[in-house]
């Protein structure tokens, strides 16, 4: 029981999403209404964009966004969608086949690329010299706050999220009882969230000052 | 799976970000993050945890491998004797060190390098080897259809063929063992049918 409201504790202070009414909203799109369309573009705005920003990097994402919801709205307009309460579900199925296209091209290109030259660039992941220094700098202090927590704990850590054991199987090797073991994978997980939080605001703030101290002066 | 309280909990958050849900469970929780974006924020949260415990874990492990004792030192553990005493306990000692070289160089982990099929900076940090180490693949097999067993290659950034093996899945993962270590480059790695259909494709560093 305790363990359960641990792990839920983080997401109980916020409320819960304004969901539209999925039929009206399929309704006012079918009508072409400008304020349905609009709705709906929220939805892809946020949403879909995180969801294929997580998927395929930050590469044309607005393209794809865009394409996405065309897509949709398309397929509404002609009928397609036969249970508008479902809408969610069938922006999703068009969402991952948009996904599963843009990977299998992305593969597809990369095959012929190495036929064609291998001097041409291979396309960028996005990230930028601050963000990966900024990673950088998180893994070495998630190093270091993992050696600093209790071995138990590393272990439980170790054993869950890298090896990816089951709980069961954890829980037989360690000896622990499943309510044991949730308590202590959440203990370890929050005490490494917590110093990492500390340790990351105490030697963040000033790596990034040196940072951007040592870049080369532009023009 | 039942959201709680309209929204998703930690556990569910951090079981979708390790496959460990059931298709439907997926699909629930994933029209419920289209429209929330507390979820959104929670579960970028969980999925960049869970990729720097994963990163330190292994760099955890790859570090308490190389701590083992130099072999070298066993030699001048013992006094010197004189004679042909002398001599016998330096062959001992020698047989000893040789030993140890030879339990040194099996006792370290390799290290596990995990290719998710995401983009984005955690999927390159966590694709990163270093040069000449043994390593193990595990991929992700998200969307990819299901099959009892697929081909695996690495190729180099010439599009040579440098490692091939097969595997079954298992948890909606796939692992392979590479043996050798490859030399610093860029590479990726392929997931093919028994068709042979290239399925899928992973980008890995090799550090040099």
């Amino acid at each position: 029981m305790m363990a359960n409201e641990t792990a839920n504790d983080s997401s109980d202070t916020h409320e819960a999403p304004d969901q539209p009414s999925w039929a009206e909203l399929v309704d006012k799109i079918r009508q072409n209404d400008a304020n349905g369309m609009e709705e709906l573009y929220r939805v892809f705005s946020r949403g879909v964009r995180f969801y294929l920003c997580r998927q395929l990097g930050p590469q044309d994402l607005d393209d794809r966004v865009h394409d996405t919801f065309l897509i949709v709205t398309q397929a509404i307009q002609r009928g397609d969608l036969r249970e508008p309460e479902r809408l969610m579900g069938y922006v999703r199925t068009i969402v991952r086949r948009q996904v599963a296209a843009q990977i299998e091209t992305n593969v597809q290109s990369r095959k012929h690329h190495f036929d064609l030259d291998w001097g041409l660039a291979v396309s960028d992941s996005g990230s930028n010299p601050e963000q990966n220094a900024i990673q950088r700098e998180s893994q070495r202090i998630a190093l270091k706050v993992l050696k600093s927590i209790g071995p138990r704990d590393r272990e439980i850590l170790i054993r869950f999220y890298l090896y990816e054991q089951s709980p069961e199987t954890i829980c037989t090797e360690m000896g622990l009882t499943e309510t044991q073991f949730r308590l202590l994978k959440s203990r370890a997980k929050a005490r490494f969230g917590q110093l990492g939080k500390r340790k990351v605001t105490r030697r963040l703030v000033p790596f990034l000052e040196n940072y951007w101290r040592d870049l080369p002066p532009k023009g | 799976m039942q959201l709680s309280g309209s929204h998703a909990t930690e556990d569910q958050l951090e079981n979708y970000t390790m496959g460990r849900l059931s298709d439907s469970e997926v699909s629930e929780l994933e029209e419920h993050l289209f429209i929330c974006p507390t979820c959104q924020d929670a579960w970028a949260a969980s999925e960049a945890a869970i990729g720097h415990i994963r990163h330190a874990a292994s760099m955890y492990l790859r570090e308490a491998g190389s701590e083992a004792r130099p072999w070298y030192r066993t030699l001048f553990v013992m006094p010197r004797l004189a004679g042909a005493l002398s001599l016998a306990a330096a062959a001992l000692l020698l047989a000893v060190g040789i030993q140890q070289v030879t339990t040194h160089r099996s006792a370290a982990p390799p290290a596990l390098v995990m290719l998710q099929s995401m983009r984005g900076p955690e999927a390159r940090l966590n694709a990163t080897v270093a040069a000449g180490k043994p390593f193990v693949l595990s991929l992700d097999l998200t969307d990819l259809a299901q099959l009892p067993s697929y081909r695996l290659e690495i190729v180099d950034a010439d599009g040579h063929s440098v490692f091939q093996s097969s595997a079954a899945p298992r948890q909606n993962r796939l692992q392979a063992a590479v043996s050798r270590g490859l030399p610093g480059g860029s590479y990726y790695v392929r997931v093919y049918s028994s068709a042979p259909e290239l399925l899928r494709e992973y980008e890995l560093e090799v550090a040099h």
